[in-house]
């Protein structure tokens, strides 16, 4: 169900980035390792390497840079992947047929690095990426010399369902707009991160608050009414659903996942919010369709949601089960596979030594167990 | 049955060499379904990797472009490298 490859290096690995079928390692001081689909130069140039390699597909981890060309931060879309450096220029490489690639209405495709068009971020800003889907968006934090901070989005891709701005005067948005913007001399009222779902996006600020949304958002996700004076959330999106941890929000001080969005395969935490978890949280990460948890209890990993592919472990016991996901069958006729679903929550890894660092990462039905 | 999402068609990438409709999977496949079977009615796209399924929005008069389109090599996006 899984494998356990080790990696030694001069530096720690920082985080897994995961697009459609893509996978990037990045270490902590930027240099990145890919594998997987590399049919658009999603990662490489396919005229750069040679060897045992299908033109198409990386097999086992590749270089990406060097240490003399860090990269500060990159994410992945389903076929693109988006780089800032350390000057903070942005770039992105792979195809886009909705624009997700930022680089204009000409350019698609590229099997190299290109500078996302009109972006030109101050050295000194903070900048953080984020992606899914056919969407990628920058945030970046300024101060200025009067002290007052500006946190502005930048997106680009799909606007088939507004995820970027309304009216939808286009479907595809090839070039960087501002989607959202705030002044504050509150460093805390500043964004944080953007959190990314298929057809829809949340911004999350330092404090941990919800501070707007886009697109289509799950309808019964009524952020204005339900959380707006909520803080310490940690928010995570799967391609249909909304997640939102709270950590110490019982009366017991145990951690709480609330859910909206689609759950007809266990996506949905504890969707009849019958059940005690008594669960801490070290870790939450998600992938296109499932959840994955790091939990107090040794250092075990526990997953949730689609599992059909193994991304959730092996198939839950009967006993106990709880879930309220229809089940399919396909076309052929056949039932579908009981692990469809993982609810509730599934162990994958039982456990690992206190001391160890567990980190969790998840992409299109994968996931990814990092420790250190 | 239980299908995973709706999708509209124009949201969908058509493949006028394959007389095909695609859209992405959350297992990292394509949904896959046939203009032809989508002119004898059928509205539900299939992954070819996992049972997942998506029903596909679209009025009859909504596949006269793409039966135009069906058979020529070109992609429906044009790509420079």
């Amino acid at each position: 169900m899984y494998s356990t490859p080790t990696y030694t290096g001069p530096a720690r690995l920082k985080k897994i980035v995961c697009g459609g079928n893509h996978t990037i390692l990045v270490r902590d001081d930027g240099v990145c390792f890919g594998c997987g689909d590399n049919a658009n130069g999603q990662l490489l140039d396919p005229s750069t390497y040679d060897g045992d390699d299908d033109d198409n597909i990386l097999k086992g981890w590749h270089a990406l840079n060097g240490v003399d060309n860090p990269f500060a931060d990159i994410v992945c879309g389903w076929e693109f992947t988006v780089m800032v450096d350390h000057q903070n220029n942005v770039f992105s490489r792979g195809v886009g047929l909705k624009g997700e690639l930022g680089l204009g209405d000409d350019l698609l495709q590229s099997n190299t690095f290109r500078k996302v068009i009109g972006l030109e971020i101050a050295r000194k800003a903070e900048v953080k990426l984020a992606s899914s889907f056919q969407n990628c968006a920058v945030l970046v934090n300024e101060k200025d010399v009067n002290g007052e901070y500006t946190s502005i989005v930048y997106g680009w891709g799909s606007n088939i369902k507004c995820q970027l701005f309304k009216p939808r005067v286009s479907k595809s948005v090839t070039k960087p707009v501002i989607i959202h913007s705030i002044k504050t001399r509150d460093y805390n009222k500043t964004i944080d991160y953007v959190c990314m779902g298929k057809d829809f996006m949340l911004f999350v600020n330092k404090e941990g608050r919800i501070t707007g949304t886009r697109g289509s958002i799950p309808k019964t996700f009524h952020w204005e009414e339900d959380w707006i004076d909520e803080k310490d959330l940690i928010v995570r999106c799967m391609w249909s659903s909304i997640h939102i941890l709270q950590k110490r929000a019982t009366p017991e001080g145990y951690d709480k996942i609330t859910s909206y969005g689609y759950g007809g395969f266990g996506q949905i935490f504890d969707m009849q919010g019958k059940l005690a978890h008594n669960m801490k949280v070290k870790d939450f990460n998600i992938g296109s369709e499932h959840g994955i948890l790091v939990l107090d209890d040794d250092n075990k990993v526990a997953c949730w949601g689609w599992g059909e592919h193994g991304n959730c472990g092996p198939p839950i016991a009967a006993e106990g089960t709880t879930s309220t996901s229809a089940r399919t069958s396909t076309t052929r006729g056949e039932p579908a596979s009981m692990i469809n679903d993982a609810w509730p929550l599934n162990t994958v890894m039982p456990g690992f030594p206190t001391g160890c660092e567990v980190r969790v990462f998840g992409g299109c039905a994968n996931t990814w167990v990092l420790v250190q | 049955m239980s299908t995973y999402d709706e999708i509209e068609i124009e949201d969908m990438t058509f493949h006028p060499e394959l007389e095909l409709f695609t859209y992405p999977c959350p297992c990292g496949d394509r949904f896959e379904i046939l203009l032809a079977d989508m002119l004898d009615g059928e509205n539900i796209a299939v992954c070819p990797s996992c049972s997942l399924m998506i029903d596909v929005i679209f009025e009859p008069e909504d596949l006269e472009e793409f039966t135009a389109m069906a058979g020529t090599d070109s992609m429906q996006v044009g790509i420079t490298a």
